[in-house]
Protein backbone atom coordinates (compact mmCIF):
# COMPACT_ATOMS: atom_id res chain seq x y z
CA UNK A 1 0.00 0.00 0.00
CA UNK A 2 1.62 3.46 -1.05
CA UNK A 3 1.69 6.11 1.12
CA UNK A 4 -0.60 8.78 0.81
CA UNK A 5 1.66 11.52 0.16
CA UNK A 6 3.54 9.65 -2.35
CA UNK A 7 -0.12 9.20 -4.15
CA UNK A 8 -0.64 12.78 -3.72
CA UNK A 9 2.97 13.81 -4.87
CA UNK A 10 2.38 11.78 -8.08
CA UNK A 11 -1.22 12.78 -8.40
CA UNK A 12 -0.49 16.19 -8.60
CA UNK A 13 3.18 15.99 -11.01
CA UNK A 14 0.24 14.42 -13.38
CA UNK A 15 -1.80 17.61 -13.09
CA UNK A 16 1.11 19.79 -13.46
CA UNK A 17 1.93 17.57 -16.54
CA UNK A 18 -0.82 19.32 -18.17
CA UNK A 19 0.85 22.38 -18.41
CA UNK A 20 3.57 21.29 -20.44
CA UNK A 21 3.27 22.63 -23.87
CA UNK A 22 1.73 19.52 -26.20
CA UNK A 23 3.81 18.72 -29.54
CA UNK A 24 0.67 20.59 -31.55
CA UNK A 25 1.35 23.55 -29.95
CA UNK A 26 5.17 23.17 -30.40
CA UNK A 27 4.24 22.20 -34.20
CA UNK A 28 2.59 25.28 -34.19
CA UNK A 29 5.61 27.31 -32.80
CA UNK A 30 7.67 25.93 -35.29
CA UNK A 31 5.38 26.90 -38.45
CA UNK A 32 5.11 30.50 -36.50
CA UNK A 33 6.43 32.68 -39.54
CA UNK A 34 8.39 35.30 -36.15
CA UNK A 35 8.99 35.43 -33.01
CA UNK A 36 5.83 37.95 -32.57
CA UNK A 37 3.73 35.03 -33.33
CA UNK A 38 5.35 32.36 -31.76
CA UNK A 39 4.94 34.51 -28.13
CA UNK A 40 0.92 35.11 -29.17
CA UNK A 41 0.93 31.10 -29.43
CA UNK A 42 2.46 30.75 -25.97
CA UNK A 43 0.18 33.55 -24.39
CA UNK A 44 -2.47 31.04 -23.67
CA UNK A 45 -0.11 29.16 -22.03
CA UNK A 46 2.42 29.36 -18.46
CA UNK A 47 4.43 31.64 -20.48
CA UNK A 48 1.60 33.68 -21.17
CA UNK A 49 2.06 36.65 -18.37
CA UNK A 50 5.52 36.96 -18.62
CA UNK A 51 6.05 37.00 -22.26
CA UNK A 52 2.83 39.18 -22.62
CA UNK A 53 4.77 41.39 -20.72
CA UNK A 54 7.82 41.92 -22.77
CA UNK A 55 7.12 45.22 -24.97
CA UNK A 56 7.32 44.39 -29.05
CA UNK A 57 10.01 46.20 -29.16
CA UNK A 58 12.65 44.46 -26.79
CA UNK A 59 11.16 40.72 -28.02
CA UNK A 60 14.44 38.57 -28.90
CA UNK A 61 15.41 35.31 -28.28
CA UNK A 62 17.48 36.59 -25.39
CA UNK A 63 14.56 37.99 -23.58
CA UNK A 64 12.27 34.99 -24.20
CA UNK A 65 15.43 32.53 -23.52
CA UNK A 66 15.35 34.00 -19.84
CA UNK A 67 11.65 33.31 -19.36
CA UNK A 68 11.57 30.26 -20.36
CA UNK A 69 14.97 29.74 -17.80
CA UNK A 70 12.73 31.00 -15.60
CA UNK A 71 9.86 28.94 -15.68
CA UNK A 72 12.26 25.69 -16.14
CA UNK A 73 13.19 26.64 -12.86
CA UNK A 74 10.13 27.55 -11.47
CA UNK A 75 8.94 24.34 -12.52
CA UNK A 76 11.98 22.20 -11.56
CA UNK A 77 11.53 23.79 -7.69
CA UNK A 78 7.87 23.81 -7.25
CA UNK A 79 7.65 19.81 -6.65
CA UNK A 80 9.99 20.24 -3.45
CA UNK A 81 7.11 22.66 -1.91
CA UNK A 82 4.43 19.33 -2.58
CA UNK A 83 7.09 16.77 -1.36
CA UNK A 84 7.90 15.80 2.51
CA UNK A 85 10.36 13.59 4.05
CA UNK A 86 12.67 11.36 1.76
CA UNK A 87 10.92 12.42 -1.57
CA UNK A 88 11.52 16.48 -0.45
CA UNK A 89 15.24 15.43 -0.09
CA UNK A 90 15.00 13.95 -3.61
CA UNK A 91 13.66 16.85 -5.45
CA UNK A 92 16.28 19.51 -3.77
CA UNK A 93 19.21 17.14 -4.71
CA UNK A 94 17.33 16.82 -8.41
CA UNK A 95 16.66 20.85 -8.24
CA UNK A 96 20.55 20.72 -8.03
CA UNK A 97 20.98 20.72 -11.86
CA UNK A 98 20.22 24.06 -12.13
CA UNK A 99 23.15 24.88 -9.31
CA UNK A 100 25.32 22.72 -11.54
CA UNK A 101 24.83 24.01 -14.87
CA UNK A 102 25.25 27.72 -13.09
CA UNK A 103 28.24 26.35 -11.67
CA UNK A 104 29.85 25.40 -14.96
CA UNK A 105 28.93 28.63 -16.14
CA UNK A 106 31.09 30.75 -13.26
CA UNK A 107 33.64 28.25 -13.90
CA UNK A 108 33.90 28.95 -17.65
CA UNK A 109 33.76 32.64 -16.93
CA UNK A 110 36.35 32.65 -14.71
CA UNK A 111 38.68 30.38 -15.79
CA UNK A 112 38.57 31.95 -19.08
CA UNK A 113 39.72 35.38 -17.04
CA UNK A 114 35.95 36.77 -17.61
CA UNK A 115 33.37 38.89 -16.09
CA UNK A 116 30.08 37.57 -15.45
CA UNK A 117 26.76 39.01 -14.37
CA UNK A 118 23.55 37.17 -12.15
CA UNK A 119 21.79 37.66 -15.13
CA UNK A 120 23.85 34.89 -17.15
CA UNK A 121 22.69 32.37 -14.71
CA UNK A 122 19.36 30.48 -14.44
CA UNK A 123 17.28 31.94 -11.57
CA UNK A 124 17.10 29.56 -8.49
CA UNK A 125 14.75 30.76 -5.87
CA UNK A 126 16.61 32.28 -2.98
CA UNK A 127 15.40 29.79 -0.25
CA UNK A 128 17.07 26.89 -2.25
CA UNK A 129 20.27 28.27 -3.12
CA UNK A 130 22.71 26.14 -1.06
CA UNK A 131 25.81 27.94 -3.15
CA UNK A 132 26.63 31.47 -2.86
CA UNK A 133 26.55 32.24 -6.75
CA UNK A 134 27.08 36.15 -5.58
CA UNK A 135 29.89 35.87 -4.18
CA UNK A 136 31.37 33.13 -6.85
CA UNK A 137 30.74 36.10 -9.06
CA UNK A 138 32.64 38.57 -7.57
CA UNK A 139 35.42 36.47 -6.82
CA UNK A 140 38.53 37.40 -8.65
CA UNK A 141 39.82 34.34 -9.87
CA UNK A 142 38.78 30.73 -10.46
CA UNK A 143 41.21 29.23 -7.81
CA UNK A 144 39.12 32.02 -5.61
CA UNK A 145 36.27 29.84 -6.14
CA UNK A 146 37.08 26.62 -4.87
CA UNK A 147 36.51 28.15 -1.43
CA UNK A 148 32.83 27.70 -2.40
CA UNK A 149 33.04 24.76 -3.77
CA UNK A 150 34.89 22.80 -1.50
CA UNK A 151 32.18 23.46 1.40
CA UNK A 152 29.50 22.18 -0.42
CA UNK A 153 29.29 19.07 -1.89
CA UNK A 154 31.76 19.69 -4.76
CA UNK A 155 34.44 18.72 -2.14
CA UNK A 156 37.40 17.38 -4.77
CA UNK A 157 36.67 20.61 -6.88
CA UNK A 158 40.26 21.78 -5.82
CA UNK A 159 42.09 18.90 -7.18
CA UNK A 160 40.05 18.70 -10.17
CA UNK A 161 40.65 21.99 -10.83
CA UNK A 162 44.28 21.42 -11.13
CA UNK A 163 43.88 18.22 -13.16
CA UNK A 164 41.99 21.12 -15.31
CA UNK A 165 44.61 23.65 -15.29
CA UNK A 166 46.87 20.28 -16.36
CA UNK A 167 45.31 19.64 -19.33
CA UNK A 168 44.10 23.61 -20.50
CA UNK A 169 41.07 22.50 -20.88
CA UNK A 170 37.95 22.91 -17.83
CA UNK A 171 36.64 19.08 -19.08
CA UNK A 172 37.55 17.43 -16.26
CA UNK A 173 36.26 19.89 -13.76
CA UNK A 174 32.72 19.98 -15.21
CA UNK A 175 32.88 16.34 -15.75
CA UNK A 176 33.63 16.13 -11.63
CA UNK A 177 31.30 18.63 -10.81
CA UNK A 178 28.02 16.92 -12.71
CA UNK A 179 29.69 13.38 -11.79
CA UNK A 180 29.14 14.19 -7.88
CA UNK A 181 25.86 15.38 -8.62
CA UNK A 182 24.24 12.31 -9.81
CA UNK A 183 26.83 10.87 -7.31
CA UNK A 184 24.56 12.21 -5.02
CA UNK A 185 21.39 11.71 -6.56
CA UNK A 186 21.44 8.14 -6.31
CA UNK A 187 22.62 8.69 -2.98
CA UNK A 188 19.22 10.56 -2.20
CA UNK A 189 17.07 7.87 -3.71
CA UNK A 190 18.36 5.03 -1.72
CA UNK A 191 15.19 5.29 0.64
CA UNK A 192 12.60 6.48 -2.29
CA UNK A 193 9.89 4.53 -2.83
CA UNK A 194 10.09 2.20 -6.05
CA UNK A 195 14.07 3.01 -5.64
CA UNK A 196 15.39 0.54 -8.33
CA UNK A 197 13.18 1.91 -11.25
CA UNK A 198 14.63 5.61 -10.02
CA UNK A 199 18.23 4.91 -9.62
CA UNK A 200 17.74 3.06 -13.08
CA UNK A 201 16.47 6.18 -14.85
CA UNK A 202 19.35 8.33 -13.39
CA UNK A 203 21.95 5.75 -14.28
CA UNK A 204 20.34 6.07 -17.64
CA UNK A 205 20.63 9.59 -17.99
CA UNK A 206 24.45 9.86 -16.42
CA UNK A 207 25.50 6.88 -18.68
CA UNK A 208 23.37 8.72 -21.97
CA UNK A 209 25.48 11.73 -21.00
CA UNK A 210 28.73 9.92 -20.89
CA UNK A 211 28.40 7.84 -24.17
CA UNK A 212 27.52 11.19 -25.87
CA UNK A 213 30.73 13.09 -24.32
CA UNK A 214 32.86 10.07 -25.42
CA UNK A 215 31.15 10.07 -28.78
CA UNK A 216 31.08 14.06 -29.43
CA UNK A 217 34.64 14.41 -28.20
CA UNK A 218 35.84 11.03 -30.20
CA UNK A 219 34.73 11.99 -33.19
CA UNK A 220 36.33 15.70 -32.70
CA UNK A 221 39.15 13.96 -31.92
CA UNK A 222 39.88 15.59 -28.32
CA UNK A 223 43.23 14.63 -26.52
CA UNK A 224 42.39 10.86 -25.20
CA UNK A 225 43.44 12.56 -21.28
CA UNK A 226 40.58 14.81 -21.64
CA UNK A 227 37.91 12.20 -22.53
CA UNK A 228 38.80 9.95 -20.15
CA UNK A 229 38.44 12.92 -16.88
CA UNK A 230 34.73 12.15 -18.15
CA UNK A 231 34.51 8.76 -16.84
CA UNK A 232 36.54 9.06 -13.40
CA UNK A 233 33.45 10.33 -11.35
CA UNK A 234 30.91 7.61 -12.71
CA UNK A 235 30.02 4.92 -10.89
CA UNK A 236 28.24 2.67 -13.49
CA UNK A 237 27.95 -0.43 -14.11
CA UNK A 238 28.72 0.31 -17.59
CA UNK A 239 32.12 2.25 -16.38
CA UNK A 240 34.20 -0.56 -18.03
CA UNK A 241 32.08 -0.51 -21.57
CA UNK A 242 32.64 3.39 -21.32
CA UNK A 243 36.83 2.62 -20.88
CA UNK A 244 37.03 0.42 -23.49
CA UNK A 245 35.60 3.27 -25.39
CA UNK A 246 38.15 5.55 -24.84
CA UNK A 247 39.96 3.13 -26.64
CA UNK A 248 38.04 2.94 -29.73
CA UNK A 249 36.59 4.16 -32.63
CA UNK A 250 33.60 5.90 -32.84
CA UNK A 251 32.38 3.36 -36.05
CA UNK A 252 33.53 0.72 -33.92
CA UNK A 253 32.13 1.80 -30.62
CA UNK A 254 28.58 2.09 -32.39
CA UNK A 255 30.10 -2.15 -33.20
CA UNK A 256 30.78 -2.44 -29.71
CA UNK A 257 27.15 -0.38 -28.06
CA UNK A 258 25.53 -2.66 -29.91
CA UNK A 259 26.38 -5.64 -27.97
CA UNK A 260 25.79 -3.62 -24.78
CA UNK A 261 22.78 -2.87 -22.80
CA UNK A 262 22.59 -0.27 -24.95
CA UNK A 263 21.89 -1.37 -28.14
CA UNK A 264 18.27 0.29 -28.21
CA UNK A 265 20.93 3.13 -28.64
CA UNK A 266 22.28 2.53 -31.98
CA UNK A 267 19.59 3.26 -33.91
CA UNK A 268 19.79 7.02 -32.23
CA UNK A 269 23.47 7.54 -33.19
CA UNK A 270 24.16 5.59 -36.17
CA UNK A 271 23.23 8.04 -38.71
CA UNK A 272 25.11 11.08 -36.93
CA UNK A 273 28.42 8.93 -35.97
CA UNK A 274 28.29 7.72 -39.71
CA UNK A 275 28.04 11.13 -41.05
CA UNK A 276 30.04 12.45 -38.30
CA UNK A 277 27.42 14.98 -37.29
CA UNK A 278 28.15 16.18 -33.63
CA UNK A 279 25.18 18.50 -33.24
CA UNK A 280 22.63 15.85 -34.62
CA UNK A 281 24.31 13.33 -32.25
CA UNK A 282 23.58 15.64 -29.63
CA UNK A 283 20.12 16.06 -30.26
CA UNK A 284 19.50 12.35 -30.55
CA UNK A 285 21.36 11.51 -27.39
CA UNK A 286 18.65 14.28 -26.02
CA UNK A 287 15.87 12.42 -27.49
CA UNK A 288 16.65 8.96 -26.92
CA UNK A 289 16.90 10.03 -23.13
CA UNK A 290 13.61 12.18 -23.53
CA UNK A 291 11.99 9.56 -25.33
CA UNK A 292 12.69 7.29 -22.89
CA UNK A 293 10.64 9.56 -19.91
CA UNK A 294 7.92 9.59 -22.69
CA UNK A 295 7.72 5.87 -22.47
CA UNK A 296 7.97 5.93 -18.48
CA UNK A 297 5.22 8.49 -18.54
CA UNK A 298 3.28 6.28 -21.03
CA UNK A 299 3.89 2.67 -18.85
CA UNK A 300 4.76 3.91 -15.09
CA UNK A 301 2.16 6.57 -14.62
CA UNK A 302 1.81 5.77 -10.85
CA UNK A 303 5.22 4.37 -9.88
CA UNK A 304 7.41 7.45 -8.00
CA UNK A 305 9.92 7.11 -11.21
CA UNK A 306 6.82 9.11 -12.80
CA UNK A 307 8.25 12.74 -11.17
CA UNK A 308 11.37 11.87 -12.75
CA UNK A 309 9.62 11.12 -16.10
CA UNK A 310 7.97 14.95 -15.60
CA UNK A 311 10.67 16.58 -14.50
CA UNK A 312 13.06 15.35 -17.79
CA UNK A 313 9.81 16.32 -19.96
CA UNK A 314 9.98 19.97 -18.29
CA UNK A 315 13.50 20.39 -19.14
CA UNK A 316 12.74 18.64 -22.52
CA UNK A 317 10.43 21.80 -23.11
CA UNK A 318 12.36 24.12 -22.01
CA UNK A 319 15.45 23.25 -24.49
CA UNK A 320 12.34 23.08 -27.50
CA UNK A 321 11.55 26.23 -26.88
CA UNK A 322 14.95 27.96 -26.58
CA UNK A 323 15.63 25.45 -30.08
CA UNK A 324 12.98 27.27 -31.72
CA UNK A 325 12.81 30.55 -30.40
CA UNK A 326 16.74 30.89 -31.39
CA UNK A 327 15.74 29.02 -34.69
CA UNK A 328 13.21 31.82 -36.21
CA UNK A 329 15.49 34.35 -34.74
CA UNK A 330 18.02 33.01 -37.22
CA UNK A 331 15.41 32.56 -39.70
CA UNK A 332 15.63 28.55 -39.87
CA UNK A 333 13.53 26.84 -41.88
CA UNK A 334 10.42 24.82 -40.03
CA UNK A 335 11.84 21.41 -41.12
CA UNK A 336 15.49 22.47 -39.67
CA UNK A 337 13.90 23.41 -36.45
CA UNK A 338 11.82 20.58 -36.31
CA UNK A 339 15.19 18.25 -37.00
CA UNK A 340 16.05 19.95 -33.58
CA UNK A 341 13.12 19.40 -31.58
CA UNK A 342 13.64 16.37 -28.89
CA UNK B 1 62.43 64.39 -74.36
CA UNK B 2 65.21 66.30 -75.75
CA UNK B 3 68.47 67.27 -74.00
CA UNK B 4 69.61 68.23 -77.47
CA UNK B 5 70.49 71.71 -77.59
CA UNK B 6 70.24 72.26 -74.09
CA UNK B 7 73.79 71.06 -73.06
CA UNK B 8 77.39 72.09 -74.63
CA UNK B 9 78.83 69.61 -77.06
CA UNK B 10 82.08 68.23 -75.53
CA UNK B 11 84.30 66.01 -74.90
CA UNK B 12 84.06 66.08 -71.35
CA UNK B 13 80.08 66.15 -71.67
CA UNK B 14 80.12 63.68 -73.89
CA UNK B 15 81.97 61.38 -71.43
CA UNK B 16 79.72 62.39 -68.34
CA UNK B 17 76.14 61.45 -70.83
CA UNK B 18 78.10 58.34 -71.75
CA UNK B 19 78.42 57.52 -68.20
CA UNK B 20 74.68 58.70 -67.14
CA UNK B 21 73.83 56.38 -69.95
CA UNK B 22 75.32 53.31 -69.11
CA UNK B 23 74.07 53.93 -65.55
CA UNK B 24 70.64 54.24 -66.70
CA UNK B 25 71.06 51.26 -68.81
CA UNK B 26 71.84 48.67 -65.84
CA UNK B 27 68.63 50.42 -63.95
CA UNK B 28 66.95 49.72 -66.42
CA UNK B 29 68.14 46.19 -66.14
CA UNK B 30 67.45 45.82 -62.72
CA UNK B 31 63.94 47.35 -63.28
CA UNK B 32 63.67 44.62 -65.62
CA UNK B 33 64.51 42.01 -63.43
CA UNK B 34 63.12 43.60 -60.47
CA UNK B 35 59.15 44.07 -62.63
CA UNK B 36 59.84 39.83 -64.23
CA UNK B 37 60.83 38.96 -60.17
CA UNK B 38 57.42 40.79 -58.99
CA UNK B 39 55.50 39.66 -62.01
CA UNK B 40 56.82 36.34 -61.09
CA UNK B 41 55.37 36.13 -57.88
CA UNK B 42 52.03 37.59 -58.53
CA UNK B 43 51.53 34.70 -60.85
CA UNK B 44 52.49 32.30 -58.29
CA UNK B 45 49.98 33.62 -55.99
CA UNK B 46 47.43 34.00 -58.29
CA UNK B 47 45.95 30.38 -57.92
CA UNK B 48 45.95 30.93 -54.40
CA UNK B 49 43.46 34.14 -54.93
CA UNK B 50 40.93 31.59 -56.65
CA UNK B 51 40.49 30.00 -53.50
CA UNK B 52 38.04 32.81 -52.44
CA UNK B 53 34.76 31.75 -53.99
CA UNK B 54 35.51 28.24 -52.52
CA UNK B 55 36.48 29.58 -48.97
CA UNK B 56 32.88 32.11 -48.87
CA UNK B 57 30.78 28.56 -50.05
CA UNK B 58 32.58 26.92 -47.07
CA UNK B 59 31.73 30.08 -44.81
CA UNK B 60 28.55 30.28 -45.69
CA UNK B 61 28.02 26.63 -45.40
CA UNK B 62 29.33 26.84 -41.86
CA UNK B 63 27.36 29.84 -40.95
CA UNK B 64 24.29 27.68 -41.58
CA UNK B 65 25.67 25.33 -39.39
CA UNK B 66 26.34 27.72 -36.62
CA UNK B 67 22.87 28.80 -36.68
CA UNK B 68 21.40 25.44 -36.54
CA UNK B 69 23.99 24.68 -33.20
CA UNK B 70 23.24 27.84 -31.85
CA UNK B 71 19.36 26.76 -32.24
CA UNK B 72 20.01 23.79 -30.66
CA UNK B 73 21.97 24.57 -27.43
CA UNK B 74 20.62 28.44 -26.79
CA UNK B 75 22.79 31.63 -27.33
CA UNK B 76 23.50 31.74 -23.49
CA UNK B 77 25.27 28.26 -23.89
CA UNK B 78 27.31 29.82 -26.66
CA UNK B 79 28.08 32.63 -24.97
CA UNK B 80 28.98 30.75 -21.65
CA UNK B 81 31.44 28.41 -23.86
CA UNK B 82 32.81 31.79 -25.29
CA UNK B 83 34.08 32.65 -21.63
CA UNK B 84 36.01 29.41 -21.38
CA UNK B 85 37.93 30.23 -24.13
CA UNK B 86 41.18 32.63 -24.50
CA UNK B 87 40.69 34.62 -27.51
CA UNK B 88 43.12 34.20 -30.22
CA UNK B 89 46.28 36.57 -30.64
CA UNK B 90 47.85 37.61 -33.89
CA UNK B 91 51.34 39.18 -34.51
CA UNK B 92 51.74 41.67 -37.18
CA UNK B 93 54.99 42.26 -38.97
CA UNK B 94 55.69 43.93 -42.27
CA UNK B 95 58.50 42.84 -44.63
CA UNK B 96 60.41 45.07 -47.56
CA UNK B 97 61.24 42.76 -50.04
CA UNK B 98 62.62 44.56 -53.36
CA UNK B 99 61.05 47.25 -51.79
CA UNK B 100 57.81 46.00 -51.58
CA UNK B 101 56.11 46.10 -47.89
CA UNK B 102 54.36 43.01 -47.19
CA UNK B 103 52.44 42.15 -44.36
CA UNK B 104 52.56 39.34 -42.53
CA UNK B 105 49.91 38.10 -39.46
CA UNK B 106 51.08 34.90 -37.33
CA UNK B 107 49.56 33.76 -34.55
CA UNK B 108 50.92 34.03 -31.90
CA UNK B 109 48.31 32.47 -29.62
CA UNK B 110 45.70 29.92 -30.66
CA UNK B 111 42.65 29.97 -28.72
CA UNK B 112 41.92 26.93 -26.64
CA UNK B 113 39.37 25.50 -28.24
CA UNK B 114 39.09 21.45 -26.40
CA UNK B 115 37.92 23.64 -23.31
CA UNK B 116 34.32 22.89 -22.73
CA UNK B 117 32.64 20.01 -22.07
CA UNK B 118 30.17 20.63 -24.94
CA UNK B 119 30.95 18.74 -28.35
CA UNK B 120 28.59 20.89 -30.04
CA UNK B 121 30.48 24.36 -29.30
CA UNK B 122 33.48 22.14 -29.58
CA UNK B 123 33.05 20.90 -32.80
CA UNK B 124 32.02 24.60 -34.37
CA UNK B 125 34.17 26.21 -32.99
CA UNK B 126 36.94 24.54 -34.56
CA UNK B 127 35.55 24.73 -37.75
CA UNK B 128 35.36 28.11 -37.68
CA UNK B 129 38.55 28.52 -36.50
CA UNK B 130 39.62 26.36 -39.14
CA UNK B 131 37.98 28.52 -42.01
CA UNK B 132 39.30 31.47 -40.38
CA UNK B 133 42.87 30.40 -40.61
CA UNK B 134 42.75 30.04 -44.21
CA UNK B 135 40.70 33.52 -44.33
CA UNK B 136 43.47 35.05 -42.85
CA UNK B 137 45.92 33.28 -44.67
CA UNK B 138 44.08 34.11 -48.11
CA UNK B 139 43.27 37.97 -46.84
CA UNK B 140 47.35 37.98 -46.49
CA UNK B 141 48.44 36.90 -49.60
CA UNK B 142 45.02 39.32 -50.96
CA UNK B 143 46.99 42.34 -49.73
CA UNK B 144 50.57 40.85 -50.60
CA UNK B 145 49.33 40.71 -54.67
CA UNK B 146 47.59 44.42 -53.69
CA UNK B 147 51.10 45.66 -52.85
CA UNK B 148 53.49 43.93 -55.57
CA UNK B 149 50.69 44.84 -58.12
CA UNK B 150 50.86 48.38 -57.14
CA UNK B 151 54.75 48.09 -57.23
CA UNK B 152 54.52 46.23 -60.59
CA UNK B 153 52.19 48.83 -62.18
CA UNK B 154 55.45 51.38 -60.79
CA UNK B 155 58.39 49.78 -61.93
CA UNK B 156 56.65 48.83 -65.01
CA UNK B 157 56.05 52.64 -65.92
CA UNK B 158 59.22 53.31 -64.52
CA UNK B 159 61.09 50.78 -67.08
CA UNK B 160 58.58 52.06 -70.07
CA UNK B 161 60.08 55.47 -69.75
CA UNK B 162 63.78 54.75 -69.48
CA UNK B 163 62.79 52.35 -72.46
CA UNK B 164 60.54 54.62 -74.57
CA UNK B 165 61.87 57.90 -73.35
CA UNK B 166 64.91 58.31 -71.37
CA UNK B 167 67.06 55.95 -73.39
CA UNK B 168 66.44 57.27 -76.70
CA UNK B 169 67.04 60.51 -75.75
CA UNK B 170 70.28 59.82 -74.14
CA UNK B 171 71.25 57.72 -77.11
CA UNK B 172 69.88 60.80 -79.38
CA UNK B 173 72.01 63.19 -76.97
CA UNK B 174 74.79 60.84 -77.34
CA UNK B 175 74.52 60.89 -81.24
CA UNK B 176 74.27 64.66 -81.38
CA UNK B 177 77.38 65.81 -79.18
CA UNK B 178 79.74 62.68 -81.56
CA UNK B 179 78.07 64.22 -84.49
CA UNK B 180 79.43 68.01 -83.04
CA UNK B 181 82.48 66.69 -82.02
CA UNK B 182 82.82 64.80 -85.26
CA UNK B 183 82.29 68.23 -87.27
CA UNK B 184 84.26 70.34 -84.45
CA UNK B 185 87.42 68.02 -85.17
CA UNK B 186 86.74 67.83 -89.24
CA UNK B 187 86.69 72.04 -89.13
CA UNK B 188 89.51 71.63 -86.86
CA UNK B 189 91.62 69.36 -89.26
CA UNK B 190 90.58 71.33 -92.48
CA UNK B 191 91.42 74.74 -90.19
CA UNK B 192 94.76 72.63 -89.81
CA UNK B 193 95.06 71.88 -93.15
CA UNK B 194 94.27 75.20 -94.09
CA UNK B 195 96.98 77.07 -92.06
CA UNK B 196 99.85 74.73 -92.60
CA UNK B 197 99.43 74.94 -96.31
CA UNK B 198 99.05 78.32 -96.28
CA UNK B 199 102.40 78.11 -94.15
CA UNK B 200 104.27 76.27 -96.84
CA UNK B 201 102.75 78.93 -99.64
CA UNK B 202 104.35 81.77 -97.35
CA UNK B 203 107.77 79.97 -97.13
Amino acid sequence: MRSPSIIYFITRLHGLYTHLLTDDKLSAMARAPNISSLVEILLPTDYGPSVGAIPTAELSSHSLESIYAKTYSDRIFFPIKIASGKIKSFMLMFSRRIEVENIKRILRAKFGGREIDERELIPIPREYEIINFSAMIEAPNVDALMDYLTVSIYTEAAQYLSASKEVNSIIPLEAYIEGVYYERLIYASRDLPDKREVIGFINLESDLKSIYYILGLKLLEIDPKIISSIVVKTRSKSRTVFEEFLRLRPDIILDRLSASEYSWLVDYVNEPITEGDVILLSRRMEKALYDAARRIKMMKPLNFVYSLSYLLLVEAEYKNLVAITQGKELGLEEEEIRGLLV
Amino acid sequence: MSFVGRVSATKGTLQRVKQQYSFIKKGKEILEMKRDRLAGDINKLLPELRRRPELEKEFTKLYKELMKAIASRGITEFESAGKAVNPMETKYLEKSIMGVIQPEISIAREPNIDMILSPVIIDIAKKFYKIFNALLELSIIEAKVERIAIELMDTNRKVNALEKIVIPAYEELIRYIEDRLMEEDLEEFVRTKYIISRQAEGK
